[in-house]
């Protein structure tokens, strides 16, 4: 593999974006997706644990990275990794005054019904901003972040983070969110309001006071009043956009885990990656494994040829999980040991892109148009 | 390689102890070093950021392990990890009524001059501890912990951790210690008084050092300065 | 009062998921007094919840009645006679 490349992506390539906590490094390949050139690291040193694709006229990578030193913000490239621009003042800033400061960015959404210019940001301490600039500034949500339910928001271990965020496909006024550990949040007028949507799910620890602590959350692509969520513990399917939520995690080894990934045309296809719960937080029996259901979550397989068959003890995080929109779907993963896997047929078969890459963070794919 | 196996070392064998963020691991070889039979997790779910090796009648493995939620502390295996002893009370603490709380142990050292059954530990925050019972229980070595240098010791990126400790190999009262971002220092009457310890062999650099100390087998200190990586 | 253990410390309570203290109706203690009690019979539990300064760990969370102590004063919450106290490690989200 050619690294530190100069890419030139041509339509129908594939591109992937892997943020880690040493940089962020990119892969492309043509649409047979076998043969993928790397480019990095970029933001060497820095952390960047999100990153995400501006499509349109003039494509953009954004990434929102993280330098231990001299703080979190979302930088730019127009030119597919060959230069960079960090804005010159902190584009994601809390108000003054507010006690507030940002840890890290958690997520960043584009590609939405919200348009193409319109990013979304999910931070740690839990918040959500919006920028309609491609990523260069972004307004906080002010009813989110003032919200009578958050004082009683518990830090979770990974700190208090707004992780998932899904904009409905075709009414850009509702959105979702998710925040460990707190629960998740809807609004049905463009985020003036908010409220909870949790009923059916179980708190963690099942404790009397203990909260919801959501880890990932997808839309179905054929029908938007579905979607998946794994939870804290559990994996759950909502079928009525959110009012309630049933338990989808019989057949699976674990209730425990960390991504969870919609096919994106398919509807009823998901996958996971289950770790033991809690304290361990690996692979059960040292056995990576993804688990793929086709029917929604009534079902479930392993899938695991090309991956570790023992004494694989790598986490895979919830941004770190992906897929693309070819046909079959190519998934996408990164772990913390610095693997990043790839399957070419959604999940059947695996092959390792890369091995010695720092502990990955955030895995995102896009196909070229 | 075969996992979680128990390891029955014998004599000339060679044992690689790795410590990792979700638990230690055993590997154990014969003199060719080629076949490693793997044990292992350890205390899966804790962190393992130190381990030493015991030897003598009763060999025993030393792990600094530390839990996210329960504290760090020593604990110990006298059967090559098929069983564990955790402390009841946690055995490196620092002294109640203090500020002082122990973050993680970064290295514990064996086999020194000062005998076989002498453990000393080196933590975050930076304070060096000793046991005299094979890592079960430890003692806070106060002239370093109280030394007049320390309220302008710097955390590093790593914290402020003490990470080397060398005995002299003939003189058990000579010791150094280096501490990030602090320096080396330099005992010569086993503890009792402590002493930065520039020397001519070592480099001065602009900021304060983050050095590793070696002491070579003449008794000759040397340090080599190298980055602090996260 | 009762005090509930989280499964990764019952080995240090003999397996005892629940310790009971017995109070008078009207005696308070705070939730700091609780752990030590529980820790007079069960000292392999003081260091694992509470720092050698006294403070509770970082990552553990106490609910007492349904609320967490973090937001009602801590080791300081005061607990009643029928309170039901648990003891957690604070476990979701990550990094890690």
């Amino acid at each position: 593999m050619n690294s530190a490349a100069k890419l030139s992506p041509r339509a129908g390539d594939v591109l992937v974006m892997v943020g880690t906590v040493k940089g962020a490094f990119l892969f492309l390949a043509d649409r047979n997706r076998r043969e993928f050139k790397m480019s990095g690291p970029h933001f060497l040193g820095q952390s960047v644990p999100s990153v995400a694709f501006v499509g349109g006229v003039a494509a953009r990578i954004l990434v929102g990275n993280k330098s231990e030193h001299w703080g979190a913000m979302v930088s730019w490239s127009d030119d597919f990794g060959a230069n960079w621009n960090e804005p010159t003042e902190g584009n994601i800033k809390f108000p003054r005054g507010g006690g507030d400061a940002l840890n890290s960015i958690w997520t960043l959404e584009t590609e939405t019904a919200l348009g193409p210019d319109t990013v979304l940001a999910g931070v740690d301490p839990a918040a959500l901003f919006r920028s309609d600039d491609r990523g260069e500034t972004f307004r906080l949500n002010e009813p989110l972040f003032n919200h009578p339910d958050r004082p009683r928001w518990n830090p979770g271990f990974g700190g208090l983070c707004l992780h998932s965020i899904v904009v409905h496909p075709q009414n850009p006024k509702r959105m979702y969110i998710g925040i460990s550990s707190a629960g998740l949040y809807r609004t049905d007028d463009g985020g003036e309001t908010w409220t909870t949507c949790v009923n059916g799910l179980r708190v963690h620890p099942d404790v009397p006071g203990a909260t919801l602590c959501p880890h990932k959350l997808r839309i179905d692509a054929e029908n938007p009043s579905r979607m998946y969520l794994q939870s804290h513990p559990g994996t759950y399917r909502t079928d009525n956009e959110g009012r309630s939520w049933i338990s989808i995690e019989g057949g699976l080894p674990s209730e425990f885990g960390f991504p969870m990934v919609a096919h994106p045309h398919r509807g009823g296809t998901i996958w996971t990656f289950p770790l033991t719960a809690d304290a361990y937080r690996v692979p059960p029996n040292g056995q990576p494994k993804v688990w793929r259901s086709r029917d929604g979550g009534a079902s479930w397989e392993a899938l695991s040829r090309g991956l570790p068959e023992r004494d694989g003890y790598f986490t895979v995080l919830r941004e770190a999980f992906c897929a693309d929109t070819l046909d079959p779907a190519g998934l996408y993963f990164g772990t913390r040991g610095g693997q990043v896997y790839a399957s070419n047929d959604e999940g059947d078969s695996w092959r390792m892109l890369a091995e010695f890459l720092p502990p990955v963070l955030c895995v995102k794919t896009v196909a070229m148009e | 390689m075969n996992s979680a196996a128990k390891l029955s070392p014998r004599a000339g064998d060679v044992i690689v102890m790795v410590g990792t963020t979700k638990g230690a691991f055993l590997f154990l070889a014969d003199r060719k070093r080629s076949e490693f039979k793997m044990s292992g997790p350890h205390f899966l779910g804790q962190s393992v950021s130190s381990a030493a090796f015991v030897s003598g009648a009763a060999a025993r493995i030393l792990v600094g392990n530390r839990s996210e939620h329960w504290g760090a502390m020593v604990s110990w295996s006298d059967d090559f990890g098929a069983n564990w002893n955790e402390p009841t009370e946690g055995n490196i603490k620092f002294p109640r009524g203090g500020a002082a709380a122990l973050n993680s142990i970064w290295t514990l050292e064996t086999e020194t001059a000062l005998g076989r059954d002498t453990v000393l530990a080196g933590v975050d925050p930076a304070a060096l501890f000793r046991s005299d019972d094979r890592g079960e229980t430890f003692r806070l070595n106060e002239p370093l912990f109280n030394h007049r240098d320390r309220p302008r010791w710097n955390p590093g990126f790593g914290g402020l951790c003490l990470h080397s400790i060398v005995v002299h190999p003939q003189n058990p009262k000579r010791m150094y210690i280096g501490i990030s971002s602090a320096g080396l220092y330099r005992t010569d009457d086993g503890g009792e008084t402590w002493t930065i310890a520039p020397g001519r062999r070592i480099r001065r650099t602009r900021s304060p050092s983050f050095g590793m100390p070696l002491v070579d087998r003449f008794g000759n200190p040397w340090m080599i300065n190298r980055e602090q990586s996260a | 009062m009762r005090v509930h253990i989280p499964s990764a410390l019952r080995k240090w309570t003999a397996g005892r998921e629940v310790i009971d203290i017995p109070m008078a109706l009207d005696m308070r203690m705070s939730a700091g007094e609780a752990i030590e009690t529980v820790a007079g019979e069960y000292p392999g539990i003081r260091d694992r919840v509470l720092d050698e300064q006294g403070e509770l760990r970082r990552h553990v969370n106490i609910f007492i009645d349904g609320e967490n102590a973090r937001f009602i004063g801590c080791l300081a919450a005061q607990v009643k006679a029928d309170s039901e106290m648990w003891i957690h490690p604070a476990l979701s989200g990550g990094a890690n």
